[in-house]
């Protein structure tokens, strides 16, 4: 024992020189070691801060675009037509599938989707998109699906929920063609453009797509903290107090889209979609003064909000594919003959040539007129006797109007239509609009050959048949301007557009325009007969009359190839001062008189009672209020004050 | 027997002590902060228990702290005893993980109920004692190359069925704590170079043929082949083992980068993450790059306690056992961190003190044992997280997170207490 602890002393003690040297090596070999260590943490700590710190911002800091909300739509009145709501989506990670199977199905059965049909569309998109891309599971998800995806979001990982802006169509239906309808942009407009990325949503229809470029805001981009799963866990907002982020774009709120004002009144708007629903035509209401168009209609219609979001393949087709052409807006892309309204237009330009000293010519109507070996009947078979003009018009007598045409030319004819715009587009803000037709010399040369058509085909024009076609609104623009006493204006459904601190960025075009070389005498004339159609007790429009209000208007009835007459009817009303015209067009109807020209009174009986004696009372509340709603004057008081 | 006299006190070795309460103070302190979830993420991180890995870690403490006073007070001479059968029980431990090897794959722990300890922790007590008083016998000096080769055979058992869990980080700290031990019994520094240096070189060469291929020169390896080459011509009296030596050395160096061919090349790619984790960005590297981040984004004096952006949003892998240093480095900055290593080095210092004081053979050479764990183990683990160490998984002493690890920890420190204390026994 003694023994050992001498040893000890030898071997541990500071005497011996070996260990005593292994004791210092070891110290030695420590000592250097944390020294590396120690070197290394103030190599990373006190010379590198600045790269690391940036490194540790930028980790965890992503820009993230902020999509802007699609501008509001609101009537004239300010009523919202067109509002942008959050939209829920679901997509599915296809990736995260893989080997998650049951649990897919899992999801499936508590979130009612139904999971057969997922996994199949899911295969599909797999194969067309191989690179994994997300698929939308739901397009528009409840709140309980929302609910039970945000509590397991750690059972359900390949569910990823995305926020979007939904178009919501306030009213249905109603202003459909007018207000038109969004959709995601596609691949081939993504690559066209860089401020397109995919699934932006773009105006297809309508004045959503016409205005889209006001109506879209811009984007923000906002910086967020991100965990480094990619979880987003909120927005960071000390950014400018670091300043480190290596990226130079600083964050920026979006702007949301412009609110758009329409013309369109939707009280009216929607007591004409409701008198047309069920019936196959259009109605366009047009203040004359202004071209503002106060409802216009066209049936059958459709409901945007099952469009605008994400719309099914079945839906669409099934829109597309309808016969009854729901989605075409008649008002302004369909074309009809336009019938007896356009004996308005013949009369005049016959009155404006001076061809009236060979009205005493005529001969009397017997229900037909023969033209070389061809008899043009009168649609009253037993014939309307001796008339002078403003009874042709009055009584819309076709034989009187085959001889006026068999005098004219056949650029004279076409004069008389063009005088009052028709034959051109009328410049509605309205997308594909039509320009509808008006065949002079020209026209019949190149259709039929020069000097192989006949006069017979400018009888049928004198009529307003044959290869004559209008467009609803062309109707109502030329009723306005035999309303507003020949001043030529241009139809729009926008009347302002606002922007976010309230400022106009876009009015209207109400400025109406004195058609040149009008000859106020022959104008005169045929308005007067106007008022004589429906005041008169033989005129065509008689069932038309309106209580308490004076009114002028034109039946017609055009023929087409395809079945039943076209009922037309145009009117204006009060005469004295015209507040408003209306275009009635029901396709396949039937006689214009009975059966558009009663609907078109109850219009605009509806619109005089209802609208026009509650404006008023707004009127009135203006003046008292001095003001303070300058943005409600409408344009047509900016016009005057030029 | 008597646990505690005066002139044990007298002899206690109160700094230490207090070195390892601060440590587990601020390991506890630290795993707070990991668990810590700032009121602005409250409702996105979807935690149960948030706290779950720091309320476990404070009972581990009070544990370990009953095991720190098991390990000071029962005197030494029953542990040297019990060596033979703590070994024995080890390895019957690690042979039952080997036969029925846990849930999930993982062959590491042995659990009780909700506790899981790791056999391979104990193994290295285990090994520590019967390694201390197998070569504690006077005669047995490793002048002997038989008592070399049992000592080695002691370490071997346990590395081997510890690198069969598969845990090689865990296994790497036997042949550490073997070199040591018998460099203080009196291993000859020549025959312990022509060991150490053939490994280190390897590393170098794989590591310089990596620096190569990337541009740059290999100047660590030239400096290390310049220092062989110093030791072999002052120790050109034994030419037979400087030879040997330079020769050996020389070998590796061409030999390596020739085996390395023979690897496929994702063998290959593991190797070389294994040395250089960020050349595998995707893999071990990402987490030695984020520790980094955490590390260097730190600076001087740190985000503050609980505010660490690379642990908050959850960058930083492992935040709890392996890379608990970089959430502390990274709230506390340089200051906090240089903290750490100045105590984890005074705990170094001071067994190191008690091993040179201790009178006994076998306190010396455990305690050089037990230096040898610390060292190891803060040096891999600090290392790593820094970018000098391999990612292995080896816990930071009384900060990361784990039962088997704290106490083993604690219980050690305690022994060395014990022959501190007792120092002039035997």
């Amino acid at each position: 024992m003694k023994e050992w602890c001498i040893q000890v002393e030898n071997t541990n003690g500071s005497g011996s020189p070996l260990l005593g040297r292994r004791k210092e090596i070891i110290y030695l070999l420590i000592t250097f070691l944390f020294a590396v260590f120690a070197a290394r943490l103030i190599y990373l700590q006190v010379f590198r801060n600045d790269y690391y710190r940036k490194l540790a911002l930028s980790n965890r800091i992503r820009r993230e675009r902020v999509i802007a909300p699609r501008g509001l739509i609101r009537d004239s009145e300010g009523e919202k037509l067109v509002i942008d709501t959050p939209l829920y989506q679901i997509r599915v990670l296809p990736r995260e599938v893989r080997g998650n199977e049951e649990r897919l199905a899992l999801a499936c059965r508590w979130m009612d989707i139904d999971g057969e049909k997922l996994s199949a569309s899911l295969k599909r998109w797999e194969k067309k998109y191989p690179d994994g891309r997300a698929m939308t599971a739901v397009t528009d998800a409840d709140k309980r699906q929302i609910s039970i995806l945000m509590e397991n979001r750690e059972l359900f990982p390949f569910f990823k929920l995305l926020t979007k802006h939904r178009r919501k169509y306030l009213h249905g239906s109603t202003a459909a063609h007018i207000l038109g309808y969004v959709g995601e942009v596609t691949e081939r407009e993504v690559r066209s453009s860089e401020d397109i990325r995919p699934g932006d949503i773009k105006g297809r229809a309508g004045v959503e797509y016409v205005y889209d470029r006001y109506l879209r805001g811009r984007d923000g981009m906002r910086l967020v903290e991100t965990n480094a799963g990619g979880k987003k866990l909120g927005e960071y907002y000390s950014y400018f107090e670091d300043g480190q982020l290596r990226s130079k774009i600083r964050p920026h709120p979006p702007v949301p889209g412009n609110q758009l004002y329409l013309t369109i009144d939707l009280k009216l708007q929607s007591y004409v979609d409701q008198a047309l629903e069920g019936r196959r035509g259009s109605i366009v209401i047009m203040e004359p003064e202004t071209g503002r168009i106060l409802a216009a209609s066209s049936y059958p219609a459709f409901d945007p909000n099952t469009i605008s979001v994400g719309i099914t393949d079945e839906i669409w087709s099934e829109l597309n594919d309808d016969p009854e052409k729901p989605l075409f807006n008649r008002s302004v892309q369909a074309t009809y003959p336009p019938g007896s309204i356009h004996k308005l237009l013949i009369a005049y330009i016959y009155l404006e040539k001076g061809y009236s000293s060979r009205m005493s010519d005529f001969q009397s109507c017997r229900g037909r007129y023969k033209f070389g070996n061809r008899y043009f009947k009168c649609w009253k078979e037993e014939g309307h006797g001796r008339l002078e003009l403003y009874n042709a018009i009055v009584q819309s007598c076709d034989v009187y109007f085959y001889q006026i045409g068999e005098t004219l030319a056949a650029n004279t004819l076409a004069e008389g239509g063009t005088v009052f715009g028709m034959g051109r587009k009328t410049g509605v803000d309205l997308p594909a609009e039509a320009s509808g037709l008006i065949p002079d010399q020209d026209y019949f040369n190149r259709k039929f050959g020069k000097g192989k058509w006949t006069r017979g085909h400018l009888l049928n024009c004198s009529i307003g048949q044959g290869d004559i076609l209008a467009t609803p609104i062309q109707l109502a623009l030329v009723t306005s301007i035999f309303a507003n006493g020949g001043r030529m204006v241009l139809p729009h459904v926008v009347d302002r557009i606002l922007d976010q601190s309230g400022n106009t960025v876009y009015r209207g075009r109400g400025r109406p325009r004195e058609i040149g070389r009008l000859d106020r005498n022959a104008f005169g004339f045929v308005r007067k007969a106007m008022e004589g159609v429906i005041d008169e007790k033989m005129g065509t429009g008689r069932f038309s009359r309106l209580e308490g209000v004076s009114s002028a208007g034109k039946t017609g009835t055009s023929q087409n190839p395809h079945g039943e007459d076209h009922a037309l009817f145009v009117a204006f009303a009060p005469v004295e001062s015209p507040q408003i015209s209306i275009a009635v067009v029901l396709e396949n109807a039937g006689h214009g008189g009975v059966e558009a020209g009663p609907l078109a009174r109850d219009i605009m009986q509806y619109y005089f009672r209802e609208i026009a004696a509650g404006e008023d009372q707004h009127a009135e509340n203006r003046e008292g209020k001095k003001g303070r709603m300058p943005e409600a004057l409408s344009p047509e008081r900016e016009v005057l004050q030029r | 027997m008597n646990f505690l006299k005066g002139k044990h006190l007298e002899n206690f070795d109160w700094i230490l002590l207090l070195v390892t309460l601060s440590l587990i103070g601020i390991g506890l302190m630290n795993l707070y902060s990991v668990g810590y979830i700032p009121e602005k993420l409250m409702n996105e991180v979807n935690e149960s228990d948030p706290y779950y890995f720091f309320n476990r870690q404070l009972n581990w403490a009070l544990l370990g702290i009953a095991a720190l006073l098991l390990g000071a007070l029962i005197p030494f001479r029953y542990y040297e005893l019990g060596s033979y059968f703590f070994y024995t029980a080890g390895l019957l431990m690690l042979l039952f993980l080997l036969i029925f090897p846990g849930s999930g794959g993982s062959s590491r722990w042995i659990s009780f109920g909700a506790i899981r300890l790791q056999p391979s922790e104990f193994m290295k007590i285990a090994t520590i004692f019967l390694l201390a008083r197998f070569l504690s016998k006077k005669e047995r000096t490793p002048e002997s190359i038989r008592v070399i080769a049992l000592s080695a055979l002691i370490v071997a058992v346990p590395f081997i069925l510890i690198i069969q869990q598969p845990d090689l980080g865990t296994a790497i700290v036997f042949p550490a704590i073997l070199l040591a031990v018998l460099y203080w019994r009196g291993l000859d520094e020549g025959i312990m170079l022509l060991f150490l240096t053939p490994v280190i070189n390897a590393f170098l060469t794989i590591y310089s043929k990596h620096s190569i291929s990337e541009g740059n020169y290999p100047l660590s390896l030239l400096i290390f082949f310049l220092f062989i080459l110093i030791i072999a011509y002052r120790r050109r009296d034994r030419i037979f083992q400087s030879s040997m030596l330079v020769g050996i050395n020389l070998l590796v160096i061409l030999a390596v980068p020739h085996l390395l061919g023979y690897l496929k090349p994702y063998q290959q790619r593991r190797v070389f993450a294994f040395l250089r984790p960020e050349s595998d960005i995707l893999g071990t590297g990402w987490q030695v790059y984020q520790s980094k981040v955490a590390i260097g984004s730190g600076g001087l004096t740190g985000k503050g306690f609980l505010k660490g952006t690379q642990k908050m949003f959850e960058f930083l892998p492992e935040r709890h056992s392996d890379f608990v240093y970089s959430v502390l480095s990274e709230e506390t900055g340089f200051l906090g961190s240089i903290i750490v290593i100045v105590l984890l080095l005074i705990l170094v210092y001071r067994i190191l003190s008690i091993a040179t004081r201790t009178r006994g053979r076998f306190a010396s050479l455990a305690a050089v044992g037990i230096c040898t764990y610390f060292v190891f183990h803060a040096a891999i683990n600090i290392g790593m997280t820094i970018g000098l160490a391999p990612v292995t998984g080896l816990p930071l002493p009384f900060l990361s997170y784990g039962g088997s690890s704290m106490l083993t920890s604690c219980f050690l420190v305690g022994i060395v207490l014990n022959f501190g204390m007792r120092f002039y026994e035997y």
